[in-house]
């Protein structure tokens, strides 16, 4: 039977052989953006309460009981026309779900100017914001004084006032920064204050005496006081007796930081002080809370996040936002994340969502003997970017950065880039400014193709139909084979050339007697049974005290050549075991299989290339690297890192397995750099059922910081 | 006698007829023409490749013409009779019952409103019409009714001796393949099942019926020991009592000759603490260092044992016709369990294959239907023929509900010349529920469990129909 096996539901009824249509679009990031269906029906039916607005639809898979897409009702045209009468009905899918609340919400804000001098100020007192107020020419802040001469008696005060929370309808939960007094005197305080609206009382939660010297305060929610409180003062305060104010009557506060609270991703308020960290919240914090505050239709609590713990810095939108802008802006901060949904499994489920890394290797082959449109393009290839960014002042500057692009020879196509009204620095500009050349710096990877046949699923050894190839799971790669290569655009000949399992090429991959093939690296190195994936023993690391190159090399190390072949390419992946997260400070490959080639081709020195990075949280991880070893490499060697300098932070590693990609020479399932073949994420698939296609739309990359840019603009203003 | 060939109200072996258009008194049918339907195929071609892919093909709706003569004593008579022929062709739908001269059996054509394409008056002494009208229809002709399985009941235990989670159903009549009509009255109340057909090609079996593993007959893993429980099916189960919070293989199971294909996997676990949470998970352990499944995540709390849903496992090219071989493989999967939260134990039953595929050799339609709060004394009934699920009280026939009920999947259907094997889960999917916005409550599943299945059918012909098949 080869009819398209696909049934569509609305509501409660079944509409599978009323529909003329079905066309399904599916997006990265996002994940089902909608389905549109036309169903013919006299109007006397037009009625149907199974397609009322916001009734649920699902279009599933006949064979497996599995839906394939999910939506919700959002338009329904009544229409007529010479060829009768029909009902055109559009479902939004879970990434519409991502637009429909729009809120202002505070994770961590760093802002001087989020403050403001109070009416509570007495005559005797101003405030005024100020750079450089620790004369080590990076804070900001504010300078709360007495001025020199005026009378202070008591209860003269001078407060500063924070109200963004109380606008955005967020609680406090942490509030840090640093004064620094001018004076000693213990009948002047600096007190800190809270309260639950304008209009309530305030409550004390802090009263210290002017010592002379720097304070750094640091309140969290589960102070009592603040316990669900949205508004902020600090103040500067004659408690009793009166004097004459001198030029020391002054405090300066700087370093602010005030953080919002969040909730979990399960919809919760998150009261854990702990999970409030003291430099920044961390990007998946960011994301778990917008599954909790935004996305009610998602299934936040069985969410996959992974933890990158990316610190995000000052992240507040004082002007609100919605979840994919959030989201958005988070995965383009981190550079490799990427966050989309699969559909709910049955009737009334919520969406599944998944925050996660973007695979950077390929789910799928295709021939392109389908129509495609692979344009090469000039048009995003630049040499030279002038960046815009204003200094703390608020002043316009200008950085121009540039990139030598053989591509361009002599000529130049400069492109400007605005970093908005964010206040920024001159690093910061030129980093971005380099970021956007180095993605500008070659044609993109990116057009159309049209599934109109089963494609080879690389992960799963099968074939895929038409409706089932889209962006999924931490993005979803195609490579797209050359039609020149007679060899292989044959579909039945696919065959021949997969299935048969590669040798292991690792002597002693499990560990199962000793730690032979193995040696160490500022750490000691045993085999252990307190863990295992496969059979009983596994190699465990531990860390000498005096450094964070802590690995064991996999083979030989430096100027090695290890197991594998030139000219082929190469899978190696492992298991590693994360007793307990690791602390600071770690080397950047921690908890990674790192391989290390030399070839004249990839040019001078040592190329290294990463496995995923396990989490740095106790738990068990599987850790992958796809690699080609050039034909005239002439070094390749492996290490499995550790990375922490602390001696308690163990590691072990287990089920080690480097194979060859599957396939003959020509035929590598994970060739890297063959001009023949090009490997692009696929960005949005629009699946019809009528012609039983699936339009693809393909980019060479996920949005990254430097492709985010040419937006930035509106997106920093946003995040203000 | 004449062929017979007239506009009927209903597909029964002794229908109201309306209008007899072949009754050789004043109508006579002398060309009947209902050429079998064509196929429409989406077909991807190109330069580069000779030939082409058929990526899908289904039958078109069909034309029947029929030249009818009409001979009357009178003009008044004869437009009477005319009329008649009107109000039949007018109707929505219709129902033209067709039976050559000496054929055994039936067949019944569905039209829809339809016309009259030439009407020739001819002079003669009477009143003599030669009248051509052409009927759009199904694609189809449909035979008589046909009873599958009639009043059988269905055991809730993949173990059990008699109808394990399903039964073999006998020999499907028909050219093509008919949707089914399953109605079931249950013992307990049915709130997630699973309803399946998986269809065989000719000489190809399943390795064993249903596919299932009893935990304790696998090789145990970390933490894991047997425990005897006669609520278990087969009478054991194995308790994990994990000394860590880490992920482990609980239990592998094995398994030789196992068809391609793609197979929904459930695997029957419970807490033994309500509020704990674990996350399970099924490798297989082969090609390219294995498929890994989906996370199920036990965040129900209940400690009651419920099938967990573990996703769609494939086993080699299983979306690929298999054109020229058999393929079979031998199969290691691991069950991997851990507790994410909590302190309790978790005991695992038994894990069950659902074939779910589109292979060739294998072909399968799997509905699971939310039924929410239907319970004991009502028929559920699975319409294949109207593409509707419904359920009405098993004494009265009332019916409960006209809207239907949520599902996901497509009504079964069998394939003649094949082997049919119809499933039934009483109650699939309970952990992944968890996250529903309803407020009711799921039932545990429970082994002692079992529905009572009638199976019916109209085979689907393109033409005519052979008296035994």
């Amino acid at each position: 039977m080869i009819d398209v096996p696909l049934c569509l539901t609305a509501g409660l009824r079944r509409y599978t052989h009323r529909v003329t249509d079905i066309v399904m679009r599916t997006e990265f990031p996002g994940g089902g953006k909608y389905i549109t269906f036309d169903i013919p029906m006299a109007m006397y039916e037009a009625d149907d309460v199974n397609l009322a607005l916001r009734s649920r639809v699902y279009v599933s898979d006949a064979r497996t009981a599995r839906v394939v897409a999910e939506g919700r009702i959002a338009d329904v045209s009544k229409v007529t026309s010479e060829e009768g009468q029909m009902m055109r009905v559009t479902a939004w899918g879970p990434k519409v779900h991502a637009t429909e609340q729009s809120a202002p919400v505070i994770y961590l804000d760093t802002r001087a100017s989020s403050w403001d001098m109070s009416d509570a100020t007495t005559q005797a007192g101003s405030a005024a914001e100020m750079e450089d107020v620790d004369d080590a020419g990076e804070s900001l802040g504010w300078w709360l004084r007495f001025d020199t001469g005026n009378t202070v008696t008591t209860s003269d005060k001078v407060h500063i006032d924070y109200r963004q929370l109380y606008f955005a309808d967020q609680s406090i939960a942490r509030i840090t920064g640093t004064y620094r007094w001018g004076l000693t005197d213990g009948s002047y305080r600096f007190t800190g204050r809270s309260r639950h609206q304008i209009g309530s009382p305030f409550w004390w939660y802090r009263s210290t005496a002017a010592n002379g010297g720097s304070v750094n305060f640091d309140d969290r929610m589960d102070l009592g006081p603040l316990v669900g409180h949205q508004l902020l003062r600090l103040g500067f305060e004659r408690l009793d007796t009166s004097t004459t104010a001198t030029q020391t009557h002054w405090v300066k506060v700087y370093n602010l930081k005030v953080w919002g609270l969040r909730y979990t991703a399960s919809g919760l308020p998150d009261t854990n002080r702990d999970n409030y960290l003291s430099t920044s919240p961390y990007d998946w914090h960011i994301v778990e809370d917008v599954l909790g505050r935004l996305l009610p239709d998602f299934d936040g609590a069985n969410a996959q996040v992974q933890k990158l713990n990316k610190p995000m810095g000052h992240f507040a939108y004082l002007h609100s936002a919605t979840a994919e802008q959030i989201l958005a802006d988070v995965c383009a901060a981190t550079g490799t994340m990427g966050w989309t949904t699969e559909p709910a499994q049955y009737y009334g489920g919520k969406t599944n969502f998944q925050y996660w890394s973007v695979a950077t290797y390929p789910n799928y082959e295709m021939s392109l003997d389908s129509p495609a449109d692979l344009p090469k393009s000039i048009t995003e290839i630049y040499n030279k970017v002038t960046v815009r960014w204003l200094d703390k002042k608020g002043r316009p500057r200008n950085t121009v950065v540039t990139r030598d692009l053989p591509l361009l020879g002599t000529a130049t196509r400069q492109a400007f880039i605005d970093l908005g009204s964010t206040l920024n620095d001159a690093a910061t500009a030129t980093t971005l400014g380099n970021e956007f050349l180095k993605a500008h710096s070659k044609p993109s990877g990116g057009g159309t193709v049209t599934i109109n046949r089963p494609i080879k699923d690389l992960w799963l050894g099968e074939y895929r139909q038409p409706w089932e190839v889209r962006p999924r799971i931490a993005g979803t790669r195609i490579r797209l084979r050359s039609p020149n290569d007679l060899d292989c655009h044959q579909m039945q000949n696919w065959n021949d050339k997969t299935g048969a399992e590669k040798v292991n090429l690792l002597p002693n991959p499990s560990i199962e007697m000793d730690t032979t093939g193995y040696s160490e690296n500022q750490c000691t190195i045993s085999r252990s049974t307190a863990w295992s994936t496969r059979g009983v023993g596994s190699l465990r690391i531990v860390p000498s005290a005096g450094g964070t190159d802590v690995y064991a090399a996999m083979g030989g190390g430096t100027g090695s050549f290890n197991y594998v072949t030139a000219g082929k390419s190469y899978r190696v992946k492992g298991t590693i075991q994360v007793p307990q997260a690791q602390a600071a400070p770690t080397d950047s490959r921690a908890r990674t299989i790192v391989v290390y080639i030399v070839a004249a081709s990839l040019g001078a020195g040592y190329h290294e290339y990463r496995s995923n990075q396990a989490p740095n949280v106790a738990g068990t991880y599987d850790l992958q690297l796809d690699f080609h070893v050039p034909s005239d490499a002439t070094e390749c060697f492996f290490r499995l890192y550790n990375g922490s300098g602390t001696t308690t932070d163990d590691v072990r590693y287990d089920n080690m397995s480097l194979r060859e990609a599957n396939g003959t020479d020509d035929y590598n399932l994970f060739t890297l750099g063959d001009d023949r073949d090009r490997v692009a994420l696929i960005v949005a698939s629009e699946y019809t059922a009528s012609t039983n296609t699936a339009r693809l739309e393909l980019e060479s990359e996920p949005p990254s910081v430097a492709k985010a840019l040419r937006n930035l603009n509106a997106k920093e203003v946003r995040r203000a | 006698v004449g062929d017979l060939i007239r506009f009927v109200d209903t597909i029964t072996a002794s229908p109201t007829v309306r209008l007899n258009l072949n009754d050789e008194s004043v109508w006579a049918c002398t060309n009947f023409d209902a050429p079998p339907p064509r196929l429409r195929r989406a077909i991807a071609t190109n330069l580069l490749n000779p030939g082409g892919y058929v990526a899908s093909a289904s039958h078109e709706m069909r034309t029947i013409t029929i030249r009818l003569e009409c001979i009357t004593n009178s003009q008044d008579l004869g437009a009477t009779e005319l009329q008649k022929l009107a109000r039949e062709l007018d109707r929505p739908k219709n129902l033209i019952q067709y039976q050559p001269t000496g054929a055994t059996k039936p067949v019944f054509f569905r039209t829809y409103r339809s016309d009259v394409s030439d009407i020739l008056d001819m002079v003669a002494a009477k009143t003599f019409r030669t009248i051509t009208i052409e009927l759009l229809a199904d694609p189809y002709a449909l035979g008589l009714s046909e009873t599958l399985v009639n009043g059988v009941t269905i055991n809730n235990d993949p173990a059990h001796v008699t109808n394990p989670m399903g039964l073999t159903l006998g020999a499907v009549l028909g050219d093509v393949p008919a949707p089914l009509r399953v109605s079931c009255t249950g013992s307990v109340n049915a709130v997630m099942p699973l309803l399946g057909v998986t269809t065989m090609q000719p000489g190809y079996t399943l390795a064993t019926r249903p596919l299932f593993f009893q935990a304790e007959s696998g090789t145990l893993g970390t933490d894991a020991s047997v425990v005897s429980d006669a609520a278990m099916s087969g009478g054991s189960k194995i308790r994990v009592t994990p000394g860590t919070a880490n992920s482990s293989v609980r239990v592998t199971f094995t398994a030789d000759q196992f068809p391609v294909g793609n197979y929904r996997v459930f695997l029957r676990c419970g807490k033994t603490v309500n509020a704990d949470v674990w996350t399970v998970r099924l490798q297989q352990v082969g090609w390219n260092d294995g498929w890994w499944g989906e996370d199920a995540k036990l965040t129900i709390s209940s400690a009651a044992m419920r099938w967990a849903d573990l996703g769609v496992l494939p086993l080699g090219s299983g979306n690929m016709d298999a054109d020229n071989e058999r393929l079979t493989y031998q199969i290691l999967l691991r069950v991997w369990a851990g507790r994410t939260r909590g302190s309790g134990s978790l005991d695992i039953d038994a894990m069950i294959l659902i074939p779910a595929d589109g292979n060739r050799f294998l072909a399968c339609r799997n509905i699971i239907t939310d039924l929410g709060e239907v319970y004991t004394g009502h028929t559920i009934v699975w319409d294949g023929n109207q593409d509707a699920i419904y359920t009405h009280e098993t004494s009265t026939g009332r019916v409960q509900s006209a809207l239907g009920y949520p599902s996901v999947g497509g009504i079964p259907w069998v394939v003649p010349g094949h082997t049919n094997y119809l499933w039934y889960m009483v109650n699939a999917t309970h952990y992944t529920v968890s996250n529903i916005t309803s407020s009711f409550v799921y039932p545990a599943d429970s082994i002692t469990a079992s529905v009572v299945l009638t199976a019916t059918y109209f085979p689907r012909y393109l033409y005519v129909r052979p008296s035994a098949s």
